[in-house]
């Protein structure tokens, strides 16, 4: 999977790429020298593709190898996405849903997701919920 | 005087309650093997916003301490590091263990990490004032050259990898430059999204990139199976070394705390690298190398001694110049930037005696930790039987509600959310993540000084191969940019010829 390393760097040459384009409307330089807001991000942004490109060289003359899975991370593999699902739904709903009834349910998934008993789950999860509700919104007054 | 206030300062009951949370929290972080010192700090941080900035710290400076402390503890007990910095308390510490002397080396691991811990603050008390002192001559250029050693050190030390640590680092070069530019005050990037004015925040990226990052990459490597056997402590006798012991292990800690601070002080070198090199050198140097990793007292009190040490050398960059040591002290910036306050010469100057508060609270910390440590270490056996999937779902869980509570903004959430699966895959691609903060971090310094330097030079970079400082500092980075691959290829070469 020498791919995988590549298309890393390719993503690193996009961003790059996007962040030199749009930083070449950035206004110039003055008069008197001073460099224009985009001198910077010009700079870094060659850095970056020319740095993914001494990189991805090297993976196809070493043909090193990412993302080779064993037998436990293939198992687990679906573990991980529905985690990483419930992380990104969890942050999407934040801002939409309640944090208690949102964060109880949240909790519950990720414990039965991860094979917990449903008592366990169910005690730990509002039990948590309140004392993270209780310490942040009472305590520390941020407004969840 | 000053000194006296300080100490007297952080004995005020709220900030030495404040210290004693940070130590507990620190304990059983440090304990858990998968949560990190840093995890620990940087979910900690936006907790502290809400405290005052003595007791914030306090807090800090006490989750810093004692998680790389009890780090050792599960690396002694199950022969697990419960954080990178005790990967060498694992050589000897659980062969101690094995042997029926668990207790012995628990308070070994407690006393000599505070030891180490008092010794480099005592360092940074003697080197981060005349540094500061001497800093307070740098100008724009001394300050952009010592931003781009910083990161050039954070590549150097990335192992075998100094191309994947650089280019992450521009990477966060690259992020840093979102928001109102430092010179112009102009919206880059923003997309007339008021909420990224500010630029993406520093905090939420990091506690997603080392808290949720770590969590999925657990997640996904995890063995069901795997059950790690505690070594039970209720069989150990001895409790402590006698004086013939600590006689002949002294000199070898001094040592190893001398060579800590000097590793601490270059950004990007941590406890791992300290205590692996010193354990490596005081056995060369013994008279007892054949006990070495077979249960060596002296081989655990050096390692233990080089994890905490390492903290005095890393806080004296971080405060003396604004550089962070390693990945811990960058948050520490972050929260000093938060309460007004920016690392570096002019605070020793604008805010002294908060300087030398922080440096009383790691001695405290220090003689709080060697106190707790010691009354404590039977309960950590009970500890280490917490499943790691209820760690998971809590260290999730207060990722979210420390995001959130910087600010209380939900860009903050989504930009912790992204940095968690940025982090997962860079970990699991082998690329170092420590160098993404710190360019997130010095990409502003960098470029505000850059700029700056060539405003008042109209556009000349004469000054960075003129001045002395710059000269210097150039030339540095420049050879730490070049040895690591030099030596790489001579070692390639080397195996070739053996071959």
């Amino acid at each position: 999977m020498t791919k995988s390393g590549i298309i890393f760097c390719l993503c690193c040459i996009a961003a790059a790429l996007f962040f030199m384009l749009l930083a070449l409307g950035f206004p110039g330089a003055s008069a008197d020298g001073t460099p224009g807001p985009g001198y910077f991000p010009i700079i870094v942004s060659s850095a970056v593709i020319a740095l993914s490109l001494v990189l991805s060289i090297s993976y196809i003359k070493r043909k090193e190898k990412y993302f080779q899975t064993n037998e436990i991370e293939r198992a687990n593999f679906p573990t991980l996405l529905l985690t990483g699902a419930a992380i990104v739904i969890y942050a999407v709903l934040f801002m939409f849903i309640p944090f208690v009834p949102l964060s109880i349910a949240f909790l519950i998934f990720l414990n039965r997701l991860y094979q917990r008993s449903w008592r366990f789950n169910i005690i730990f999860s509002i039990l948590f919920t309140l004392c993270a509700y209780f310490i942040f919104e009472k305590f520390l007054h941020v407004m969840l | 005087m000053e000194w006296v206030s300080a100490f007297i300062g952080v004995l005020h009951p709220q900030v030495f309650f404040y210290l004693i949370v940070g130590v507990v929290s620190g304990a059983l972080i440090g304990t858990l093997p998968g949560l990190t010192a840093t995890m620990g700090v940087a979910v900690l941080t936006p907790i502290s916003f809400w405290l005052e900035p003595a007791c914030g710290f306090a807090m800090l400076i006490g989750v810093y301490n004692a998680a790389i402390w009890s780090g050792g503890i599960s690396a002694i007990l199950i022969n697990t590091p419960g954080t990178p910095a005790s990967m060498a308390s694992t050589f000897d510490g659980y062969s101690l263990s094995q042997k029926g002397m668990a207790r012995l080396a628990l308070n070994i691991n407690t006393v000599f990490s505070a030891l180490g811990g008092v010794f480099s603050s005592f360092c940074l008390i003697f080197f981060a004032f005349p540094l500061a002192d001497f800093a307070l001559r740098f100008g724009p250029a001394e300050y952009a050259v010592v931003a781009f050693f910083g990161l050039t050190m954070m590549a150097a030390v990335s192992g075998d990898k100094p191309v994947k640590g650089l280019l992450v680092g521009f990477v966060g070069l690259l992020i840093s430059t979102i928001g109102l530019d430092a010179i112009h005050a102009f919206k880059r990037y923003t997309f007339d999204y008021p909420m990224l004015l500010d630029g993406i925040s520093f905090v939420p990226v990091m506690i997603g990139l080392f808290g949720i990052g770590e969590i999925l990459f657990q997640v996904y490597t995890n063995r069901k199976d795997e059950k790690a056997e505690i070594v039970s402590i209720e069989k150990s006798n001895k409790s402590f070394l006698n004086f013939k012991e600590l006689k002949q292990v002294f000199p070898f800690n001094i040592f190893a705390s001398i060579i800590s601070v000097i590793i601490g002080v270059i950004p990007g070198a941590g406890g791992d690298i300290a205590s692996i090199i010193s354990w490596g050198q005081c056995k060369r140097m013994s008279k007892h190398k054949s006990e070495y990793g077979k249960g060596s007292i002296e081989g655990l009190s050096v390692s233990c001694t080089s994890n905490n040490a390492v903290i005095g050398g890393a806080m004296t960059t971080m405060l003396s110049l604004g550089i962070p040591g390693d990945a811990v002290t960058a948050i520490l910036i972050g929260s000093l930037m938060m309460y007004g306050m920016t690392p570096g010469p002019q605070m020793f100057v604008e805010n002294k005696p908060f300087v030398m508060t922080l440096i009383a609270q790691l001695i405290i910390a220090n003689i709080v930790i060697c106190i707790f440590g010691l009354l404590t270490s039977k309960i950590y056996p009970k500890i280490l039987r917490i499943k790691k999937e209820t760690l998971w779902v809590s260290v999730t869980m207060c990722c979210f509600l420390g995001s959130f509570a910087i600010n209380n903004s939900y860009m903050d959430i989504i930009a912790m959310a992204i940095a968690g699966i940025l982090g997962f895959i860079l970990k699991k691609m082998d690329f170092p993540a420590g160098p993404l903060v710190l360019g997130l971090l010095l990409g502003r310094l960098l470029e505000a000084n850059l700029r700056r330097t060539l405003a008042i030079t109209m556009g000349s970079y004469s000054p960075f191969f003129t001045n002395p400082i710059c000269i210097v500092l150039l030339s540095v980075s420049i050879i730490s940019l070049i040895v690591p691959a030099i030596v790489k290829h001579i070692k390639a070469m080397h195996n070739q010829n053996k071959q």
